[in-house]
């Protein structure tokens, strides 16, 4: 006869990745640096608006990035070419990134000097929401090329981050998008949310506005 | 695809859990999934599935439930459940507002929904001879 029984474990794998993060942003607060997660759907323009952000602020703040890419490449030597410090993260065939693989790149990177990190996700808007990496603020691009409706139609991702943009306002019209729409569904989940353009400077000063807050909060 | 590196660490801590305790097999693993957690079932069924073969798991029976969603009102001080929105009458597929249902503020918090957890496994342990320590 066989002896079958139960075994609790009450073990939250979704948890412990948190539990991970947790270290990280441990980590990152002794060395005194502050962490950006930028997600966001794919060809949104978030590359776009991370290089932004280091060309306008190289000057006053240190700055490294950690690029997050199923091939993390391409990316990589587009901020390279900014002076900035970049670990790509390759995830393969994964969607996301996680606490672990972060943990990883942050073994890999020498944070003296620095102040800020990027860490750019994969473009996706479902599968990084379930992930904490231990940043300090979560920011959410899509832009108005992904139709209207890209907002409502991801409400969870929304729920979990801080501030949403709504970038490439310049080509609204073309592609038949109200971007104060956008905007407003966005709100239902943010605290902040704002139109950017990086062709026409549209809400990139208050893009690096926030980017300057959070590194200089003590 | 984030199911499979779900499916990674849920088979990872069945089979830890089972050889700790000195199993031979799991028959049985149970699991909550939260509400809002952005876990499809079929595919980490179907990904547990195989990262068990030729493991003590294999074959296993997979039983989960939901646990709800509930959020804290930053503004009134609401806890409880998300209301849902019926977007389909003829599927009755439904999403969760996250917009306090007392007074209508977007200023929330998920506080749990979440989850993804391994509540418990039902192991089979090995025959024991007359005499041996009990297993437990």
């Amino acid at each position: 006869m066989h002896d079958v029984s139960k075994i609790y474990l009450g073990h939250d794998v979704i948890e412990a990745n948190r539990a991970l993060g947790n270290q990280n942003r441990a980590w990152l607060e002794q060395r005194g640096v502050k962490a950006i997660n930028v997600m966001g759907a794919i060809g949104s323009g978030k590359t776009s608006l991370i290089e932004l952000a280091i060309e306008r602020l190289k000057g006053e703040l240190g700055i490294a990035v950690m690029a997050g890419d199923v091939i993390a490449e391409f990316d990589s030597e587009r901020f390279r070419r900014h002076g900035v410090k970049v670990i790509p993260l390759n995830t393969g065939k994964e969607c996301h990134l996680d606490a672990h693989l972060v943990q990883h790149g942050l073994e890999q990177l020498d944070l003296e000097g620095v102040e800020l990190l990027f860490v750019e996700n994969v473009g996706n808007l479902i599968c990084p929401s379930d992930f904490y990496l231990g940043e300090h603020l979560r920011v959410i691009v899509v832009s108005v090329t992904e139709g209207d409706d890209i907002v409502a139609k991801h409400p969870v991702i929304f729920k979990d981050a801080d501030v949403a943009i709504v970038n490439k306002v310049d080509l609204a019209e073309l592609v038949s998008a109200d971007p104060e729409k956008m905007v407003r569904d966005a709100l239902a989940g943010v605290g902040t949310a704002f139109k950017t353009s990086v062709r026409t400077g549209e809400g990139i000063e208050q893009w690096i506005g926030l980017v300057r807050k959070l590194a200089g909060s003590a | 695809m984030h199911e499979f590196s779900l499916a990674q660490s849920v088979v990872e801590t069945v089979l830890q859990a089972a050889a700790r305790h000195g199993a031979a097999a799991v028959e049985e693993v149970n699991l909550e999934v939260g509400e809002v957690a952005l876990v499809n079932m079929e595919q980490l069924e179907w990904h547990i599935r195989v990262l068990t073969q030729s493991t003590m798991a294999e074959g296993a029976r997979l039983n989960w439930k939901t646990a709800p969603a509930r959020i804290l009102c930053l503004e009134c001080g609401y806890q409880g459940a998300v209301g849902h929105k019926e977007l389909d009458s003829t599927s009755h597929f439904e999403i969760p507002i996250f917009e306090c249902p007392a007074c209508e503020s977007p200023s929330t918090k998920i506080t749990s929904g979440r989850e993804l957890r391994v509540v418990d496994i039902h192991a089979r342990f090995p025959e024991q001879a007359p005499g041996e320590a009990d297993h437990a």
